[in-house]
């Protein structure tokens, strides 16, 4: 809450200051800040880089703030860690009470550390001492070493001087101190605002993290072999299906008997997520290699073959009439009016694929693999390794995000005609 | 066939647009070549010939167009608008072309259009269609595109015979129109 709050004011602030402040330092002249009317035309929005890049850095920042790393000079209040204490007043039956005082050390979450070495102190209520990791919370056994005991008919009944009963809660110094329902005593120590590394690991863990697997590797394989396995199913997968999707979808573009045959078929299994297909798959061909490569190869193939019949549609009759006038035949029709005709619609398809593929490699290593990017991140959620799950999402994005800019560089160079006739 | 608009091969060069034809009937490069530059001569794109076909202006890709079908060295060519989406300038100058190439080469053309002047400036014979049902309505024989050859089509356009027949050719059409929206003015009642 508190988080998204800070997360707007700084969206506010950063507006105010580039839009009222530099922005009229670096104005822009071009023809689009020439125009009089910009709002509602998309084509005058254009994106500000300078908001995409304090976006990121925001978020870079908020991150490292609430998790207390290094490489950030601000931080979220973080977790009490070091010696504290508190006192506890004990009522024995017969009236009399004594003090006694919990000596606590808390010690950063990662690492471990014994109780202090206390005096027992006078009187029937001894001092005790624990220890415990930030963020966690530990039973006070007063009852271990003091004379009078809870089952003798002794109980709590001020802490620091405030009276208690059992359900009740009192704050202490660094902490609160709860009394449970059976009269002992549960101390919770300040946690702060800071994230458990548990739950979000700081930048600079998952960048160790990122050094030590492609180095020393994770599961019986560095982090490149698994992006690298990810990669080739996803490559080997979508050559497959375009392979046999292609030329599917231009027989079912060009042929009555063709489109009649597999059109139920390609019809009925596009919207079958290909996640779906997943128990089949493993039960057909086990979890290796081809089981991943076959899945893959059926997300691509509809997918291009109705890109390839849509391109095929696509094509200007006039064209082709044009290519006949000229005497061209059939096949020459194919080779040089459809086909290049229909690579702008099956490079959108390519795109889709790719992304499809993508995504479906790694839900299928989630579900099972030897090696993988999915399979990494899975493996080491079951160790609550979180930051070689945030490593692997974060790796697993910026492939994807970089496969689709190489698809979009490739349809730029091949098909420059695109979207100018 | 040279069609309104469009029908250009974009993924092509502007030279591998006017060689088509030859290279689907399969002839040899050194064959062709020599003709197709000539063509790219005569429609004023021999310094476009590397550049693409949606890099063009529309006049220019029209004579792209026309280039492409005189490569084929057709008996007849069939015009279908050809000039319909040009700007007037571009237009006039195009109807010029058209001329010239037909003079020259001394091809059959048969050219639609719905500019009666553009008919008359480059019609020898001029049929007038009539709508629902597409039939011949009238024919006409028109001495302007023998004369207007290599004159400026100005000059043509000024010729007091020339606005005659035009005068003449639009009332016909005002009239035919006009009895055709009056049948079907009365056809639902």
């Amino acid at each position: 809450m508190i988080l998204l709050l800070i997360y707007i004011a700084i969206f506010g602030v950063a507006f105010m200051i580039v839009r009222l402040g530099l922005r009229k330092m670096m104005a822009r002249h071009d023809f689009t800040s020439l125009k009089t009317v910009t709002f509602g035309d998309e084509s005058a929005v254009r994106p500000d880089r300078l908001a995409s890049i304090i976006s990121v850095v925001t978020l870079f920042l908020l991150w490292g703030a609430f998790t207390g790393s290094n490489w950030v000079p601000v931080h979220a209040p973080g977790p009490f860690v070091g010696d504290t204490q508190f006192t506890y007043t004990m009522q024995a039956p017969d009236g009399a009470r004594d003090n006694a005082t919990v000596h606590a050390r808390v010690f950063p979450a990662e690492e471990r550390d014994d109780p202090q070495e206390v005096e027992p102190g006078p009187g029937f209520a001894k001092n005790d001492s624990i220890a415990l990791a930030a963020w966690r919370s530990d039973l006070v056994l007063m009852d271990k070493n003091d004379e009078i005991t809870r089952s003798d008919g002794a109980r709590v009944v001020e802490i620091d001087g405030q009276p208690v009963s059992p359900g009740s809660r009192v704050e202490v110094a660094n902490g609160t101190v709860a009394v449970t329902s059976k009269g002992s005593l549960n101390f919770v120590p300040y946690a702060g605002m800071q994230m458990e590394p548990i739950w979000l690991p700081a930048p600079e863990a998952v960048v160790a993290r990122i050094k030590e697997i492609s180095t020393r590797g994770y599961q019986n394989f560095t982090l490149w072999e698994h992006l690298f396995w990810s990669l080739f199913r996803v490559i080997i997968g979508f050559l497959f299906g375009a392979l046999i999707g292609i030329p599917l979808g231009y027989a079912m573009g060009l042929s009555d008997w063709f489109r009649g045959w597999f059109d139920p078929i390609v019809e009925f299994m596009r919207p079958v997520p290909p996640l779906a297909l997943i128990p089949l798959v493993i039960i057909w061909a086990g979890i290796g290699e081809s089981g991943k490569i076959i899945l893959l190869f059926l997300a691509a193939l509809w997918i291009m073959a109705i890109s390839a019949r849509a391109g095929v549609s696509g094509v200007a009759i006039a064209k082709v009439h044009a290519a006949y006038s000229l005497g061209a035949s059939r096949w020459q029709i194919l080779r040089h009016v459809i086909v290049p005709n229909s690579l702008p619609e099956i490079f959108t398809g390519a795109r889709v694929a790719m992304g499809v593929c993508w995504g479906t490699v790694v839900a299928a290593e989630l579900v099972a693999a030897e090696k993988g990017a999915g399979m990494m991140i899975m493996v080491a959620s079951r160790f609550q390794l979180t930051d070689i799950v945030l490593m692997g999402i974060i790796l697993i994005g910026v492939i994807g995000f970089s496969i689709d800019i190489l698809m979009r560089k490739a349809e730029d160079w091949l098909v420059p005609w695109k979207g100018r006739t | 066939m040279v069609f309104q608009q469009g029908a250009l091969f974009e993924w092509m060069s502007v030279r591998d647009n006017v060689s088509f034809g030859p290279r689907m009937a399969g002839r040899k490069k050194k064959e062709y070549m020599g003709h197709v530059n000539h063509l790219l001569d005569v429609v004023g794109l021999q310094e476009f010939k590397d550049k693409s076909v949606y890099e063009l202006s529309g006049g220019m890709q029209q004579r792209v167009a026309l280039a492409r079908c005189l490569a084929n060295e057709p008996d007849i060519i069939l015009m279908d608008e050809p000039l319909g989406a040009l700007d007037a300038l571009t237009r006039e100058k195009m109807q010029g072309l058209v001329l010239r190439l037909w003079k020259e080469t001394g091809k059959t053309i048969i050219l639609i259009t719905h500019s009666v002047e553009e008919a008359l400036l480059l019609g020898e014979r001029l049929l007038v269609m009539a709508p629902r049902p597409g039939r011949i309505h009238e024919e006409y024989r028109l001495p302007f595109a023998a004369s207007g050859v290599g004159k400026d089509l100005r000059t043509v356009k000024r010729d007091p015979e020339f606005n005659e027949k035009r005068e003449e050719i639009l009332s016909m059409i005002w009239d035919m129109e006009e009895e055709i929206m009056g049948r079907a003015e009365e056809a639902p009642a």
